[in-house]
């Protein structure tokens, strides 16, 4: 009754607010006509100037429209595998989940999201000081 | 974890499951990566008029035909990470007396029902 996999990425210090954009930016950088969608009450977003990240704590990331409308109907089908990433953000951590890690592509989307957000933003490396930066 | 715990299935799981006065969910190696998660019977508190159910535990539609709800005994595992909020495990097989049972049957969610 699960499925996915989840990787945990600690970001000491770092609020949701902050990481959660910076997880949803990378993504669409790397699909950019992807929906995101807030888990909670399923409004949609379609680009990412429109997302409230105020109160968001997690949200689905899918790689385009049509991904969006199988995950819809079908849920997690093999027909969407690799297809939607999920966001969890709380303070200090990160949770990404996605079907396969063993795909090529869905593994270089997590290397590449968990590098930039634990080095990609230097004022909020583990052990840098928020002011000194 | 105060409020019930739910286990969703198919057709076949729910027939075994209910086939003894006793449920009996059995602990099971999930789909994918064997070191991704532990084997388990998996369980969660999301009901099932949750909106994104299928998505969140990400699971196919089909898997939410049928539930099982029972009163919470404080026992299982949180799944590591913040899906651990809301999906928890038990590491062997995992039985629920009638004292615990709640309800089981077919949910609400039909091919036309958002996941």
């Amino acid at each position: 009754m699960i499925g996915g996999e989840d990787i945990v990425v600690e970001l000491p210090g770092l609020a949701p607010s902050v990481s959660l954009p910076a997880a949803v930016r990378y993504l669409l950088d790397g699909w950019p006509t992807a929906v995101t969608q807030d888990a909670d009450t399923g409004r949609r977003f379609d680009r990412f100037g429109e997302i409230d990240f105020g109160n968001l704590r997690e949200v689905f990331v899918y790689r385009d429209e049509e991904a969006f409308n199988s995950w819809e109907r079908l849920g997690a089908d093999a027909s969407n595998a690799n297809r939607m990433i999920h966001l969890l953000a709380s303070a200090g951590r990160l949770t990404i989940v996605v079907d396969d890690l063993q795909d090529i592509a869905s593994a270089s989307i997590v290397r590449g999201l968990r590098d930039r957000l634990r080095f990609g933003m230097p004022w909020f490396a583990p052990g840098v000081d928020a002011e000194a930066a | 974890m105060t409020s019930p715990i739910f286990h969703y299935t198919n057709d076949s799981g729910y027939k075994a499951i209910s086939s003894s006065p006793d449920w009996l969910f059995r602990a099971a190696q999930p789909p994918g990566d064997p070191k991704a998660h532990p084997s388990g019977a998996y369980f969660t508190d999301l009901p099932e008029n949750e909106p994104m159910l299928a998505r969140k535990l990400r699971i196919p539609k089909e898997k939410l035909r049928y539930v099982f709800a029972f009163i919470d005994a404080g026992d299982l595992h949180r799944l590591r990470g913040d899906r651990g909020r809301y999906i928890f495990y038990s590491r062997v097989d995992y039985v629920v007396n009638r004292e615990r049972q709640l309800r089981s049957g077919a949910t609400m969610i039909d091919s036309e029902g958002r996941t």
